[in-house]
């Protein structure tokens, strides 16, 4: 499922057709995924379409910017707290060597 | 522009201090076990985090007991950022200046984004496939 999504988007019952279950099978399993946090939907008219929450299509571009920009914060905020630590550790050691 | 910009006043003076960020024992002391050697253009590794493997650098400019910078590279960073040390006198002490600069290239390209992503969704996705065939 989530390979097929990576390709891009696709509707409920086309994932039904591609697995070759019922409709209240797949649902079950979108599910699963949906509270996993991997797929979103969204509802159009009457037809239901998932795709991945976190890795798009290509056509989401932004999308993919945007959470690794995240991430990257992350990363800057692990590496201001390594280097506070390390400077502490760093004043520390030359106080003792003197 | 985005950097990182520590301070520090160390109670040494500059000669002391320049001795702990340039040796590599010393260094392994209070940063991570390394290979360092205060010579420009060499390269050296430094054993990070497990999830963040070694860090790649390359001193690029040292001027004795003033100023230390080295380039500063994983494979989670992605890309060449520049750690620059300055190392002032204040007093009796030394005021030790850290700037972590470059982030600016980031976001990674796009390689490294899939290659981050691949790595995460790999595990979570064998998780899945257990959960999803029910």
């Amino acid at each position: 499922m989530i390979e097929k999504l990576s390709h891009g988007e696709a509707s409920v019952s086309q994932f039904a057709e591609r697995f070759g279950v019922s409709l209240p099978t797949i649902h079950k399993h979108l599910r699963v995924l949906e509270r996993a946090g991997l797929i979103r939907h969204e509802k159009r008219g009457r037809v239901r379409h998932i795709r991945l929450a976190q890795v798009p299509a290509r056509k989401c571009d932004n999308q993919q910017r945007s959470s690794s920009i995240d991430r990257v914060k992350d990363w800057l905020a692990q590496f201001e707290a390594s280097w506070d630590e390390h400077l502490q550790r760093l004043k520390l050691q030359v106080e003792s060597d003197l | 522009m985005k950097i990182i910009k520590k301070e520090i006043v160390i109670e040494a003076p500059a000669a002391k201090v320049w001795e702990h960020i340039t040796d590599a024992k010393k260094i392994a002391g209070w940063f991570k076990p390394n290979t360092f050697e205060a010579r420009v253009g060499t390269a050296f590794t430094i054993e990070c985090h497990a999830e963040d493997g070694k860090v790649f650098g390359v001193v690029k400019e040292i001027v004795p007991q003033k100023k230390l910078v080295y380039s500063f590279q994983s494979k989670m960073i992605g890309v060449e950022t520049l750690v620059t040390i300055t190392l002032t006198t204040e007093g009796k002490g030394t005021r030790l200046t850290l700037v972590h600069s470059g982030w600016d290239a980031l976001p990674p390209d796009e390689q490294n984004i899939s290659d981050q992503f691949d790595g995460g969704w790999g595990g979570f996705l064998k998780n899945l496939q257990e959960t999803a065939r029910t």
